[in-house]
């Protein structure tokens, strides 16, 4: 297994590469870097690049809705070129209250802008001349659909690194695993379960497997941990708790969260009810 | 959490889960801290069949 981390997006970008340097020296292979309503990761990949040369880099995620799948996949390029073939595009829908909230942008059609997006990131990286009629998005934008009919296929300048730069998908829901487990080379799931994983998502991995290209090998499933060496501490713990009652209870309106969702396919209903109640109580 | 034989478990159950990458967040106090468990959770994962 490779070991990597996510970077704090509220540190320092100079800290957080003394520390990244640190890691490196004691086994790190790779960074994450968030995206939420913060500093864009982007500029934070970008200064890792610069700052490092071995460290593998990874957005952890760019939303599907806060940029155009054509400067997601220039940014991708971009980002592997600068990094010397070093990154990853970890990809995400996130969700409405942050799509809407922030972005003021519609939350619609998660599973079907992802695809697309992929497929417009990989078209663009293999510079073939983007000419694209999806359902969500469309290259060039025709008179028919609203566009002044200027519009031309175009492919990207500059020749990327890398025409198939690894894609990773965030991913909680059993349609979008499905399609994660079809399309990408990654797969980050959120408090994935090692002995429940099959109980919530099997279904779901096996009928994307069986669509699956084989030449995008073997899905890399990209876990976020925490962990302490050692009895952990009431203060580890609390930070812990506090976190999946966060998540379990707070992240999205009460019929819409994915968390809370997970904790019911990992057989948990009545403990995820209680926290939801608890959370959303005010307690 | 817990100790290294613990880990050791918990880090085999992801490998048979097929887990391939760890992106983790070390819980402790100290920037030296966490790079001291980081480094801890590297050699366990190297340990690791």
């Amino acid at each position: 297994m490779k070991l990597g981390m996510i970077i704090d997006y509220a540190g320092g970008f100079d800290e957080s590469v003394e520390l990244i340097q640190a890691y490196e020296q004691v086994g790190l292979e790779m960074v994450a870097i968030p995206e939420a309503y913060s500093f864009d990761a982007v500029s934070q990949l970008g200064f890792v690049a610069a700052k490092t040369e071995k460290v593998e880099l990874m957005s952890a995620i760019l939303q599907v809705y806060s940029r155009t799948p054509a400067l997601t996949a220039m940014t991708a390029a971009g980002l592997d070129f600068v990094s010397g073939g070093r990154f990853t595009l970890g990809l995400g829908a996130s969700g409405p209250q942050v799509v809407e909230g922030f972005h003021g942008i519609k939350y619609d059609a998660p599973l079907g802008r992802t695809r697309e997006a992929v497929e417009i990131c990989r078209k663009v990286w293999r510079r073939e001349p983007l000419d694209h009629d999806g359902t969500y998005y469309r290259m060039p934008l025709t008179k028919e659909h609203g566009g002044s009919g200027l519009g031309k296929p175009l492919k990207l300048i500059n020749h990327p690194l890398r025409p198939d730069i690894p894609v990773s998908i965030a991913a909680l829901g059993l349609k979008n695993v499905e399609l994660v487990a079809e399309i990408s080379q990654g797969w980050q799931p959120l408090f994935f379960h090692p002995l429940k994983a099959q109980q919530a998502w099997g279904e779901s991995l096996a009928a994307g497997f069986a669509k699956r290209d084989a030449s995008l090998g073997e899905l890399d499933i990209q876990l976020q941990v925490s962990f302490h060496v050692g009895e952990p501490s009431p203060d580890v713990i609390a930070t812990v708790r506090n976190q999946l009652a966060l998540y379990i209870g707070g992240m999205g309106a009460r019929d819409k969260n994915f968390y809370n969702q997970l904790a019911c396919r990992y057989g948990y209903e009545s403990e995820a009810k209680d926290i939801q109640d608890l959370y959303l109580s005010g307690n | 959490m817990g100790d290294e034989d613990s880990l050791r478990r918990q880090l085999a159950e992801f490998k048979d889960a097929g887990v391939r990458t760890l992106l983790v967040n070390p819980m402790a106090a100290t920037p030296a801290d966490r790079v001291e468990h980081v480094g801890r959770l590297a050699g366990l994962l190297a340990e690791t069949p």
